[in-house]
This record gives C-alpha cells, structure tokens and sequence, in this order.
C-alpha cells in the first residue's frame, strides 16, 4: 500500500509537471522578479543547448512564484535562516541586506563626480547629497548594514571640486519609505525638499494640503516578489495639482529627438512590472521638465537615479528648467552633445545603493 | 544535464519512465542505451562519441581477452585496452596540468591545449578499465552483445558521479532484471532524500561557503564556518548524488553498490575511507594497490603502495597539485595510524577519535577546495589564527545564527540518528502511521526541492532599477 502510494505521488508529480509545462503558455514576465523571462524560441541550439534549456525550464516552471514563495518560507520558517536572498522583514519594514560597504564602489562615485565637475561644472554652483537606504534606519543590531560614516568620510575626502554636501540623513524615517519598496514616499519629502531649500537657497513651498493625493493599490515593490514571503502590498501616492500638470516633460530617450509626453506621471505604468516608473517615466536617460509658471528663472541639473523621480517634480515650482541626467543610461562623457552647461545649479542626488554599486554609472 | 535539475526531474526522467516501462522487455535494454545517450547527449553533444568509443573499445578487448584466454594475447589485450583507458583520461583530463608543470620546470612555453572535461570521464573509464581487468582476471563474463555493453557503461543513473559500477556486480541485471513496485519506491525515496541532501543541504552550505571566501571581512571563526560548510557541502553534495543514482538505478530495476555509509562518525582515517566514496577506494584497492603487492612485502614496498594508490587517488580527483596533496596527506596519516596511531586511537575515548578524524578531515577538505597551494596555506593560516583578523566579528555571528537551522540538519544528517529514529518506530509498531505519512512525506520534500531548484534561477533585475 505504502509502495504504491509513493509509486503514484511520485509519477504523478513528475508527469504532470512535465504535462503542466509544456501544455500551459509561457510567462512574457516575471513581474516579482522585474524582468524578461526566457521563451522557448530564446534557447539556442549550439553546444550550451542544456544550459539554455535549463534556463528555460526554470523560468517557465508552472507556478514559479508559489514554488520560490515556499523555498522562501522553509528558509526563513524551518531552517530559521534570517534572510531569504539577502530579504529580511521585520515588524516595521521589509529590508535588502546591503554590505559590507564597497570602498572601491565609494571612491569611483567621488570620482566621477569629479570628473564630471572638471568636464562641465566649474563655475556652476554644485551640490551633493546622499539618499540613505532602509538599511539605514535599522536599530537591531543582528542585521548586517553597512558603515555608512565610512561613506561619507570617503566621499567627503574624495571629492574634490566646489561642491556642497548637503545631508538629509535626518530629514528622513523609515516610515517616509514603502514597507515592499526601496523607494521613497512622495508624500513624505516635505523635510528633504526644506533641507534642499536652505543650502540651495529656494523657499520650500511645500504643502501636503495643496495637492491631489492619488493612490495606486495594490503597488508590489521591489522587495515584494523577491522576498517570497507573506507581505501585504503598499499603497502608492502620488501628487497631483493643477501646477503638476502644467509643467512640460521632454525625454531624450535615444539620444536624437526630445519626445514630450503629456504629464509627469505615466499611469500606464500602474500595475506593470515596476509601478514605480509611474514617475518621470521611470529610468530615462536625459529628461527636462519645464515650467513657464515657476517663480525664477533658475535651472536645475540633477544628476540622479530613480529616488528623484519623485522628488524633483516637487522643485518645479522653483526652477523654470530641470534637467534629470541618469548616468546608468547615458555616459557622462558625451552630455555636452545633449546638455548646454551654462551656469544652471547642479546638484548630484543618489541613494547609498548607487554610491555602493558606482559600477553601474558609465 | 544533471539529477537536481528541471529538465531532469520533469522532463528526462518522466519520458524515460513511460517509454521504459511501456515496452516490451527484449527492448528496455535499447530504451535505457538510447536514453542514456540521449542523457549524455544533452551536456556533452560531441564527448557521447568518445564514450560510445570507449565502450567499443573495451567490448573489443573483452572478446580477444576471451578468445585468447591463458595465452599472451589476452595480456597484450589487457594491456591495450588499459593504455588507451588511461591514455584518453590522461590527455582530457591532465594534458594541460602536465604542460603547466613542464613550462614550470624546464622554462619552456608550450601552449595548454585547453580542452573541456568530458563529463564522467573518470568515472566511466574506471568502470570500462574493471570490465576488461575483470574479464582476464575471470572475474566477469566476456559480453559479447555491444548494445549490452554500452547500456552498462553509459547508463545514465552513475555515468556522470558514480557509483563506480563494476560490471561483475550487475551483469546479471543487465541481462534480466525484475522491477516491482517496492523496488520502484525504494528508489524514489532514495532518489527523493539525494536530491534533498543535495538541494537544500549541499546548495545551501555551497551559498555559505562561497559567500565566506569571497567575505572582505574575514575572522577565525568565519575561516572555520567556512571550512566546516565546506566539508558538510562536499559530503552532502556526493552522498546526495550517490543516492539520487542507486535511487534512479533501482527504479529500473538494477542494484548499485552503496558509496558513502556515514563517513563522519568515523572514529579513525582508516574507518573513514571505509565509509567515504567506497566504490572508489575499492576500486584502488583491488587495481591498484592489491596488484602492486599490498601489504606484502617488505615494509617499504608497503609504503610506497600505500602513498602510490593516494597519490593516483588525490590525482583522480583532479588536475592540480592540491589534489595530489590531499591524496598524499590521508596517505600519510592512513600510513601513520598503520603504524602506530591505529593501536593509540583504540585506547582513546571515542569522543576524541571523533574529534580527530573531523578535524583531520576539515584541514583535509581546506586543501581539496582551494584553488591552489597558496590559497590553501592562507585558509590555514586564517583558521588557526595567523592573519591579522579578529577572532570573531558582526559578519560572522550574522551568518552563523541565519546557517545555524542548516548546520543543525547538516550535522544530524551525517549521522544514522534519523534512520534509527525510523527504525524504532517500526519496532514500536506505529509503522503503520507511516503507510501515509512516508509517500505525503516524500512527496512534500520533492515539492520544496522543486521550490528551491526553481528559486536558484532568482534573478532580479534591480541595480538597474535604483
């Protein structure tokens, strides 16, 4: 009885897998991990054949999500591991494990800050400023994070030009973050934007009251799919007033043609692999907002990543012309050829994820 | 392609599975050849030729051994056929560890040849060289049927990571075999508890051991937890392996020899490499050290017996002098506890022999897995405290509490507790519990599996996305 019975679960399992993949139409996407999935048509048929199949076969497994959430939860549940692939969740926040601190990474950031003032900034009034990630506001001592002090005594030491730090460490908490996200509220920045406003030398006029609050549910972050645990979905809030719509977005995406889009905010985005990309279209290389009704003619270049996104419709009210430059997607050494460098503001706004991963920015 | 893959478990292995038990049986010889083949084929499209040549090869010898039986010819063929044996894992497999060392010695600049391992290459020569040696020895039927042959070389259950089948022990099988439900579930279990040792255990230390070694910052005991993942990774990840192919093999009908048989509770090096890997140290001990004289002899043929069969057995394992080093080094202490240790270990509490042989086998396995002498000497320096580091830091004590439910496992797992646990149930009659608990159990513990081979393709797309 025992014999047969393990015979059949156990054929029964492996066939009808084996039926379930091949019969079940293969996934475009996986939205928790963010990213393309391999189709059957992608498996080349050279000598790496069975690395190509495999990788197929693990990405197109039926019920992928439920198999991986289960690896996760016998990891963190049975075994009593802290973290399921560097994911850890406590009451308060899901978090990434982000160490140790990668001097190299914080040097070649001080670095390219530096080239990129010696290339095209010397006489602009330049700024820097750091996004602290979640890690950060940890108080447990069993989580690893990494020396954040050390970061900043590096940058600071290394970076050599004009150039302001300006700290907005405190100006945050890790209620201003998603509990699924690594990202920032943009309904919580009103202390970051006053921090900006004092060394930047603009009136925070800011205020909550002022604005639409629009909300997306239910937003899965990024933290959401690879954690692979139990987690509820945040509510994703965005900002939307009469001011907001009538500033003017340009995006330079393939570096010949400005394409202007109508509105700072993609709400085709909602509910797509990241709903996050909501904001400014999510990673572009070059983007200008414009704003013929802001309150001086100053122009702002922002050297960022996806944290500004949120954060830099928010100074239009300031700045007539705000130019976003990701260096993830364009390299700092051909932006004469899309950018007039004459005297705007700079300022350089990255998360310690970049600052630790400096790597990516070309 | 290997056991603890998807294209293995749920594609391969259902496919061969109805095909195999759908046919007649004068056919289930050829389903198994073309399937291993097949099996071969899918990770080593140009290398199945060399096995299909190898298996020629010794079928040919075989029949001339036979043939010539008592005269020189059939030395002669066994001769053959063991030059071209080792002739072909030499050039694959040490040609350009040769070429390394003659350009070290001589200053010379002769290019490597830089050729891929063929997959199971040293496991399948080593099966093919004991059919022929076996045949002279009257050992083994001559087999003078090549599809027979070839099934028995490159059947797929131990082509790739043994056990070293000998063809005396399953030529029977190859030419009748029986299959029966509860053979069929024995080999699922078994096949089942390899792939869990393999995937959740062996995967998981690999993840920690690799993460210690590549740490920016090091510490003692991060150096021992390294270490020590290491050496339960190994054991796991073989023992894993040799139980998915006896478990695979008695699906289909046939019994392969056990491999490993708890080897960490040994209680000196001599008991441990009667546990460990034992189709391979049979293996030297009937070709290799037995032939050369054994322990007959004088005292120092014995010794130079005892360091010849470690030296080719670290060389077995691969093509670096770290290898042969570690071969060398449980030669040395099989040799010193002959002499004397063996004698002193006896009047030990057993708790220190247990002590002793981890210890030795840790140091040993520090060896086997660094990339070269210099890498294994600094590893030693930093367990035993010689590298400016500290004896213990954040680092350490965050990934010993997030391992410690897998080293509790890992630990339990290289002792018989569990299997006694199952043992005394059935004495206690509550057996019957297990008609349902052990199949849902089983079937549970594929399922996990499965959770964790689909999350080691986990690939998030997300520096890009800061």
């Amino acid at each position: 009885m025992k014999n047969k019975l393990t015979v059949l679960l156990f054929i029964l399992l492996i066939t009808g897998s084996l039926l379930a993949n091949i019969v079940l139409q293969d996934s475009a996407v996986s939205y928790s991990e963010r990213r393309k999935l391999i189709q059957f048509n992608d498996v080349e048929y050279d000598l790496q054949f069975s690395e190509n199949f495999e990788k197929y076969a693990l990405d197109q497994f039926f019920l992928r999500d439920y198999f991986r959430k289960l690896k996760g939860l016998t990891d963190l549940h049975i075994f009593g591991k802290t973290d399921n692939n560097g994911l850890y969740m406590t009451e308060h926040n899901v978090f990434k494990l982000e160490y140790p601190l990668n001097s190299e990474s914080v040097d070649g950031m001080s670095e390219k800050i530096n080239k990129i003032y010696e290339l095209y900034l010397e006489g602009h009034k330049v700024y820097y400023s750091i996004i602290p990630d979640k890690n950060y506001f940890i108080k447990d001592s069993r989580f690893l994070t990494m020396d954040y002090d050390q970061m900043f005594k590096r940058l600071r030491e290394n970076i050599t030009g004009d150039i302001s730090y300006i700290s907005i460490f405190d100006s945050l908490t890790l209620d201003d973050y998603y509990f699924t996200d690594h990202h920032w509220k943009q309904s919580h920045l009103n202390k970051v934007i006053d921090q900006l406003g004092q060394f930047m030398e603009f009136e925070n006029d800011f205020d909550l009251n002022d604005f639409e609050e629009k909300s997306y549910f239910p937003f899965y972050g990024a933290y959401y799919g690879q954690a692979s645990i139990n987690m509820n979905p945040d509510t994703l809030v965005y900002l939307d007033n009469d001011d907001i719509s009538h500033l003017k977005i340009s995006l330079v995406e393939d570096f010949t043609d400005k394409v202007i889009m109508e509105g700072i905010y993609d709400e085709s985005a909602l509910g797509g692999i990241d709903s996050y990309d909501l904001f400014l279209y999510g990673s572009k290389p070059i983007v200008i907002i414009e704003n013929d009704k802001a309150k001086t003619d100053r122009e702002l270049i922002v050297f960022k990543d996806s944290f500004a996104n949120s954060l830099v419709p928010l100074l239009a009210s300031t700045y007539s012309r705000i130019t976003l430059i990701d260096l993830r997607l364009v390299n700092h050494r051909v932006l004469d050829q899309f950018i007039d460098f004459d005297n705007q503001e700079v300022l350089f706004l990255y998360s310690t994820l970049i600052v630790n991963h400096s790597e990516i920015l070309k | 392609m290997v056991f603890s893959s998807i294209s293995f478990i749920y594609y391969f292995l259902p496919v061969i599975l109805i095909i195999y038990f759908s046919v007649p049986k004068p056919l289930k010889n050829m389903v198994l050849l073309v399937g291993s083949l097949i099996f071969y084929a899918f990770s080593e499209p140009v290398y199945v030729l060399l096995l299909l040549f190898s298996s020629l090869v010794d079928f040919i010898h075989g029949i001339i051994i036979e043939n010539n039986r008592g005269n020189k010819k059939a030395k002669r063929a066994l001769i053959s056929s063991i030059v071209i044996n080792i002739a072909l894992l030499a050039f694959f497999k040490y040609s350009d560890f040769i070429i390394l060392n003659i350009n070290t010695i001589f200053d010379m600049n002769i290019h490597s040849l830089g050729l891929r391992l063929p997959v199971g290459i040293s496991f399948y020569t080593f099966q093919t060289m004991s059919y022929t040696i076996d045949v002279y020895r009257g050992q083994a039927k001559v087999q003078r049927n090549l599809l027979k042959l070839a099934t028995y070389v490159s059947l797929f259950p131990q082509l790739i990571a043994g056990p070293i089948v000998r063809y005396r022990d399953i030529q029977e099988q190859i030419d009748s075999r029986e299959s029966s439900y509860d053979l069929f579930a024995g080999g699922i279990s078994r096949f089942v508890i390899g792939l869990s040792k393999k995937v959740i255990l062996a995967n998981t230390l690999g993840e920690l051991s690799v993460l210690i070694s590549n740490t920016g910052s090091p510490s003692v005991i991060f150096y021992w937890m390294g270490a020590i993942a290491f050496t339960l990774q190994i054991y796991f990840d073989f023992s894993g392996y040799s139980d998915m192919a006896i478990g695979l093999g008695r699906m289909f009908g046939f019994k392969f020899m056990e491999n490993f048989n708890y080897p960490y509770i040994s209680k000196s090096i001599t008991e441990f490499w009667r546990r460990w890997h034992m189709s391979l140290s049979s293996w030297f001990r009937d070709y290799v050290y037995i032939p050369l004289g054994g322990n007959r002899g004088t005292k120092i043929s014995w010794l130079r017996n005892i360091l010849i069969v470690w030296l080719l057995t670290g060389l077995w394992h691969g093509a670096s002098w770290n290898f042969i080093i570690w071969g060398l080094f449980f030669g040395l202490i099989l040799v010193l506890e002959k002499v004397f240790l063996l004698k002193i270990l006896e009047k030990t509490p057993g708790v220190f022999n247990h002590i002793y042989v981890i210890f030795l086998v840790i140091i040993s396995f520090v060896i086997f897995n660094s990339d070269n002498l210099c890498s294994a000497f600094l590893n030693l320096k930093g367990m035993f405290g010689f590298l400016d580091i500290p004896f213990i830091n954040r680092e350490t004590v965050y990934y010993l509490r997030s391992y410690l439910g897998f080293f509790i496992v890992a630990f339990a797992g290289t002792t018989p507790m569990m299997k006694m646990g199952f043992d005394r149930l059935k004495k206690r009659g509550t057996w019957k519990i297990m008609e349902f608990i052990q199949p849902a159990g089983l079937l549970t513990l594929m399922i996990i599996v499965t959770g964790y081979i689909v999350d080691s393709s986990f690939n998030p797309f997300l520096y890009f996305r800061f």
